[in-house]
């Protein structure tokens, strides 16, 4: 059989688990608060 | 019986109402696309992470602030900022994606692409299939070193060890692979620009 050398491109591509952890808890440790110059984001740690 | 399936844009309001894990539904939902994209793009798994990773910071922090626009899809928009960013990345390392060859054929030199729309993108497709027929004309032990350095990104010392050759022949294949390219190219009159 030929060997077909762009097998190796068929791997799966996803973000790591941490990746995905670190962006949900970014996303909950802010928050946005209404201010007289606008919305600002407030860091909640 | 199967979940219905939640759209995007309710997802994006209850994520704006608070509700946390309609982002994580958004991110499990997408997430090959958008990181398949800006590998696409960069060829490097950490910078993708990376990249992937402040995409979605700056989804939060749009979304938070409230100044999401949603006017098209959700995923049109975050593939926009992810292309943004790798469009950054490239900028502030003052080089376009390309891989650094002295050769006097660099075959990755036709693929550069700034835009993103989708004829340009259709034609870049088409390109990369030419390529790859192309590559299928060359002998096979040319055609293996390439693969493994432009599509493997692999190293000559990696290829050699790979191949049971030596450094020095693996360049030499290399270099005549690209020769022939060259030639296949010039013969069968292909042109490969955007």
């Amino acid at each position: 059989m030929e060997k077909n050398y762009f097998f190796q491109e068929q791997i799966a591509l996803e973000p790591k688990r941490k990746t995905i952890n670190f962006i949900l808890n970014f996303s909950k440790s802010i928050k946005a608060q209404k201010t007289s110059l606008g919305s600002v984001i407030i860091d909640l740690n | 019986m199967k979940k219905p399936i939640i759209a995007d844009s309710t997802l994006v309001s209850k994520y704006i109402s608070g509700d946390e894990k309609s982002l994580e539904i958004l991110i499990n939902r997408h997430k090959q696309r958008i990181y398949s994209f800006i590998y696409s793009k960069v060829y490097d798994r950490d910078l993708t992470e990376d990249i992937f990773q402040d995409t979605f910071i700056k989804v939060i922090r749009t979304l938070k602030l409230g100044n999401y626009n949603e006017e098209g899809k959700f995923i049109s928009w975050v593939m926009r900022i992810a292309h943004n960013l790798v469009i950054d990345h490239f900028r502030k390392n003052s080089r376009i994606p390309k891989f650094e060859n002295s050769q006097d054929f660099d075959i990755f030199s036709v693929l550069k692409n700034t835009d993103i729309d989708i004829e340009n993108k259709m034609i870049k497709d088409q390109i990369l299939g030419e390529v790859k027929k192309i590559i299928e004309f060359l002998p096979d032990d040319q055609k293996e070193v390439l693969i493994y350095r432009y599509y493997n990104d692999l190293s000559f010392k990696e290829i050699s060890e790979k191949t049971g050759v030596s450094i020095n022949t693996s360049l030499g294949r290399m270099r005549y692979a690209l020769i022939n390219l060259r030639n296949i190219i010039k013969k069968k009159n292909i042109i490969l620009t955007t």
